[in-house]
């Protein structure tokens, strides 16, 4: 019992204590609960120097090929770069647990970051500045900068883009035969779509043209569509944004899924699709004939049961005074709490798996064959990433094993230097696509849907959140 | 209180008489259940009744079981007719292997034991120190506890969302761990409030004695408290297993990583891409448990939920 | 140990022996099983403290920060209240909850009572049907939301509208329209709860004296009469917190209209707590969040107080 009276000195000592302790709760809400590293700054470092880091991607088991060549890379990577130590994660692109990784500091060093989402974490500081990196490498530094723009913001560089891709019309060539239509010949006006989709719905039962609308993705398609009509959802006048959501193009784009809605009756009886259910369900099922998305779609919807040569990818139908296409692809980023030399050597993976396979065959061809075993596309229709002459050459390596009936996307392909790629919205875009999609939803649901009030709101609300912040 | 009563005829007589012994009195009266009139009233409203109770809850349940093992077509095209492709038994073994619920199975019964465990151990523990230690502290306690009560959970969502990111102090991050579900679920001033008014219920008298005879904290916890307390644990197993196999938005947020999702959050998220009969098949397999057990339990759970329910009141 | 019949006279000895008195008090403390007693907190104290007390009073901070989980946090007053009140979408969230409590009201508070009140009077059949009515509350609400999801198919042949069909009504656009999504999200929530509460009332009915009943029968009411003048008063204590307790759970609803349209179409499923969810784990913005929560949890505190204090004198 004296031992345990030794404990504790003197009851005051004890009320001190707790008190001390209460404090210390209090504290952490005051302070930043993240240690602070100075993260990518201009301090120079050893490029031989050991370092470890953590790259995500890395497929799952059931990709078996894949996983095997990912692991085939990552040891010829480690022996020509032996004092980089790297840690392989599955770690996938997910908004809301992005964030949380950030914050607890279990985020990759590098990880792969959809187009569509990087503008709003490099305004939320979630991803490093790799302006000076970029620029001192040689391979980085000649990234298309059509491309290269989408993950820089006012001259910096945040991310490097591995690969591209715009929006175009697909479109089932087999609805497309059934309906009495030639598969060869995608729609190139809204018009020919509105047109073709009545057809399909008459003579198939099916709907014509189907988008989804939750989740922003609505919003997205529906600047997309937009730009294909003749208008910008925002401009930029040196630092102020201005939302432009009431314009020609955006009306024009509702009054066509209007048409296409209640005048045709072919669009389907889901208003509330979502994007993943549509891409991995409902289209490879064959279940409506014409979508508007991404052209590397192909590889989804073969694996989800759609027969390859079912797949029509034709360009993004251009309305009067069209301004082109929105482009998508992946970004890589790096993340903010590395350091320089774990950016460093961050960068030298991102170059190895996304871009070293444009200047090295074997690479290309071990590659392709992995994902030709595994079942996957090899050849589907992309933006280059680098200069026109490193794709040509890099297809003509891989086309024993091009698995991708590119004879059936021409149209396409040939758009490709001809149709302009405009960017997303610079400024809170992924808020501009939120309030766009219960616009699409109401045009869908509701006959009586009034097309200028809605979008005028729109800009309203979407204007007030840019300048809050 | 059961009145014994002249009946004219009838066999259902002798049967009605037990009744009245064994049931207490409610509305309709033992008079009036011998008139006819009240009898046909009764059993006709008795019938409807448990007939649509059959229809609306039975029905969801056996076109569920039934869709499990059909096509996807037959589930969207054809739902009401009976396997018109046949029945794929092999839409269960796919969706336990394609779509991993027997992870999402396992990863559930996993959270539902931590949150039993952790459940049960803060409950009795707790309620042990606010109803028979008494310290001089117990009424801040108390009053903290209750405070938690009467304040809306979602007061303390994300904060409490960053709070398991980076505990303060100790500075663990308890993301993409089970911890992170079941130590916030051992915070139930339900299940505490619960087990402090049972352990306030409990004779006096025995646990003075053995205080007398010299007994500490420790030994009228374990040999006397606790023996006294099955009913109560088995009330707050009940309560927190049921609890855990239900949880939706907080393993959403706290378990990214698909491995370690339970079965809420998994199904919500493979519903996006797995084929509709898949799907259809995993939901099967994922009520079943449940099912299953109540349908065993039922006198168990049905009195544990009137009894919860009376502690509110 | 030592007997508890120890009587602790608190003798204050002058002059400089106060540590040995203060030692004195805590060696009783220890002795009386003081050390055991805290053991016996420290589950309470921990989880608590880490995962109700704190999160409770750092929210109150959190509300008053911008936080991105990357830079500090930085204090920024009551901007974050400012900018939750000037989102369009609170109006709109803010109404899709107080409609969802509503209807839930409307639709869910009768049936229980109803249900309890005829299975109160059955005696064979009660386990029967008190089963058949728990059963949608032990199917997990994921489950119970896809499954209703499947039901409300817009198409002709989805299972509704195909059982509309027979009644020569339909098809019905159900979750597809901005009108008929809300009032179709309650019905399935009424389905999977109705059970529970119905248990509960079930419950306090058995426990209404019988003299009541038979007071009431000699005066000559049927039973009817008797069911609306004595069995609802005698329960009204439970039914009215019953109420109370519904009202503040349907104002945090938040797995239904996630799971069954994510909370279109147009945002008229959008809830509050979603938006909160939305806030934080979509737009990365936790202060506002955080705000958004405070606001919501005073209403409700504020409705309760008003609620119970408007229905005291009903109570008894």
């Amino acid at each position: 019992m004296s031992n345990l009276d030794a404990l504790f000195t003197s009851r005051r000592r004890l009320l001190a204590a707790g008190l001390g302790g209460g404090a210390l709760l209090v504290l952490p809400a005051v302070a930043a609960c993240s240690t602070s590293s100075t993260p990518g700054g201009e301090e120079s470092f050893d490029p031989e120097a050991p370092v470890t880091i953590s790259v995500g991607g890395k497929p799952t088991a059931d990709q078996a090929a894949s996983l095997k060549t990912f692991n085939d890379q990552l040891a010829q990577f480690t022996t020509a770069h032996p004092n980089i130590t790297v840690n392989a994660e599955e770690t996938k692109w997910d908004a809301q647990t992005f964030n949380a990784m950030v914050a607890a500091g279990t985020l990759p060093t590098t990880m792969t970051v959809p187009f569509t989402d990087i503008q709003a974490l490099i305004e939320r500081e979630q991803v490093l500045d790799i302006t000076s990196l970029v620029a001192a490498d040689s391979v980085l530094s000649k990234v298309n900068p059509d491309v290269a723009k989408i993950a820089q913001r006012d001259g910096k560089t945040y991310g490097v883009a591995s690969s591209a891709y715009t929006m175009g019309l697909i479109y089932n060539r087999a609805l497309y035969t059934a309906a009495g239509l030639d598969p060869d010949k995608p729609p190139a006006t809204w018009d020919e779509v509105v047109s073709n989709a009545a057809a399909i719905t008459q003579k198939t039962g099916k709907p014509g043209f189907t988008i989804p609308t939750t989740n922003n993705v609505g919003g997205w398609y529906l600047t997309t569509m937009s730009y294909s009509n003749g208008s910008l959802m925002e401009t930029r006048d040196g630092e102020k944004f201005t939302a432009t959501i009431n314009t020609d193009g955006a009306k024009a784009s509702l009054e066509i899924l209007r048409q296409i809605r209640w005048d045709k009756n072919a669009f389907g009886s889901n208003f509330l699709l979502d994007l993943t259910e549509a891409r991995s369900k409902i289209f490879p099922s064959g279940a409506y004939g014409q979508a508007v998305d991404g052209a590397d779609v192909y590889g989804g919807l073969v694996t989800n049961g759609m027969k390859g040569d079912d797949v029509g990818i034709g360009p993004l139908p251009q309305g009067t005074g069209g301004l082109g296409t929105l482009g998508g692809g992946a970004v890589q980023i790096i993340s903010p709490k590395a350091s320089r030399a774990e950016a460093f050597a961050a960068l030298e993976w991102v170059k190895f798996r996304t871009l070293q396979k444009y200047f090295d065959q074997e690479l290309a061809i071990s590659n392709a064959k992995a994902a030709a075993e595994d079942g996957r596309a090899v050849g589907v229709p992309e933006v280059p990433v680098l200069e026109e002459s490193l794709y040509s050459s890099y297809l003509e390596w891989i086309k024993p094993y091009l698995n991708v009936p590119r004879e059936h996307f021409e149209v396409y392909l040939a758009s490709l230097s001809t149709l302009p790629i405009v960017p997303e919205p610079a400024k809170k875009g992924q808020e501009l696509y939120a309030s766009l999609d219960p616009v699409v939803q109401a045009v869908l649901t509701r006959q009586d849907a009034n097309i200028e009030e809605l979008l005028a709101k729109a800009e309203t609300d979407v204007q007030a959140q840019i300048d809050a912040s | 209180m059961a009145t014994t009563i002249e009946t004219p005829s009838g066999t259902g007589n002798a049967r009605r008489l037990r009744d009245a012994e064994n049931f207490d009195r409610s509305n309709v009266s033992e008079l009036e259940r011998s008139r006819t009139s009240t009898r046909i009233g009764l059993g006709i409203m008795t019938v409807l009744v448990i007939g649509l109770l059959a229809v609306i809850s039975g029905g969801p349940l056996l076109w569920l079981a039934k869709s499990a093992v059909s096509t996807t077509e037959d589930i969207v095209q054809r739902p009401f007719e009976l396997w018109p492709s046949g029945i794929q038994w092999s839409n269960l073994a796919d969706a336990w292997n394609q779509i991993r619920i027997g992870q999402y199975l396992a990863n559930t019964l996993w959270i539902a034991i931590g949150n039993w465990f952790f459940g049960l151990l803060v409950a009795l523990t707790g309620g042990y120190g606010l109803a028979i230690l008494k310290p001089r502290y117990a009424k801040i306690v108390n009053a903290g506890v209750l405070a938690t009560l009467f304040i809306p959970g979602v007061v303390s969502l994300i904060s409490l969302y960053l709070t398991v990111l980076d505990m303060p102090i100790i500075h663990l991050n308890l993301i993409n761990t089970f911890w992170a579900v079941w130590l916030p679920a051992g915070a139930s001033a339900f299940n505490l409030l619960l087990v402090s008014r049972f352990f306030a219920n409990l004779p006096g008298d025995v646990i003075e004695a053995a205080r007398i005879d010299g007994a500490g904290n420790f030994r009228i916890f374990a040999s006397i408290v606790l023996p006294m307390s099955k009913p109560i644990i088995g009330v707050i197993s009940l309560l927190t297993v049921v609890g855990a196999w239900k949880e939706f938005l907080w393993p959403l947020l706290v378990l990214p990583k698909a491995e370690l999702q339970p079965l809420s959050v998994g199904l919500y998220k493979v519903a996006e891409t797995a084929p509709q009969s898949l799907l259809l098949a995993g939901m099967f397999i994922s009520v079943i448990i449940p099912v299953a057990l109540f349908l065993i339990f039922q006198r168990y759970f049905l009195r544990s939920a009137g009894q919860a329910g009376a502690t509110k009141g | 140990m030592t007997s508890t019949s120890e009587v602790s006279t608190s003798s204050t000895p002058t002059g400089p022996s106060v540590p040995r008195d203060t030692t004195g008090r805590v060696g009783r403390w220890v002795r009386r099983g003081g050390i055991s007693t805290l053991i016996f907190f420290i589950p309470v104290l921990f989880t608590y403290g880490y995962f109700a007390w704190w999160p409770i009073l750092r929210s109150l901070v959190l509300s008053l920060q911008k936080t991105n989980l990357v830079t500090e946090p930085k204090f920024v007053g009551l901007d974050n209240f400012t900018r939750v009140l000037a989102d369009p979408l609170l109006g709109q969230a803010t109404w899709n909850t107080v409609w969802f409590t509503i209807l839930a009201m409307v639709i869910g508070f009768p049936v229980p009572v109803m249900f309890a009140v005829f299975v109160a009077e059955l005696r064979r059949t009660r386990q029967i049907a008190s089963v058949l009515a728990y059963i949608p509350v032990i199917i997990p609400p994921v489950v119970s939301v896809l499954l209703w999801k499947e039901f409300y198919n817009p198409e002709p042949h989805g299972i509704f509208n195909t059982i509309a069909s027979w009644f020569g009504a339909g098809p019905f656009p159900w979750l597809q329209d901005g009108n008929s999504a809300m009032p179709s999200i309650v019905v399935q929530a009424t389905w999977a709860g109705f059970g529970q509460t119905a248990i509960i009332y079930l419950a306090a009915l058995m426990s209404i004296r019988a003299e009541l009943y038979e007071a009431a029968e000699i005066d000559g009411a049927g039973i009817v009469r008797r069911a609306w003048h004595i069995t609802l008063p005698q329960i009204r204590f439970v039914m009215l917190f019953m109420l109370l307790l519904q009202m503040i759970g349907t104002m945090q609803v938040f797995t239904e209209p996630t799971v069954m349209t994510g909370g279109g179409p147009e945002n008229k499923t959008v809830t509050l707590l979603m938006l909160i969810y939305r806030y934080a784990f979509i737009q990365g913005d936790y202060g506002k969040a955080t705000a958004l929560s405070l606001i919501l949890a005073v209403v409700l505190s504020i409705v309760s107080a008003i609620y119970l204090a408007a229905t005291r004198k009903w109570s008894n």
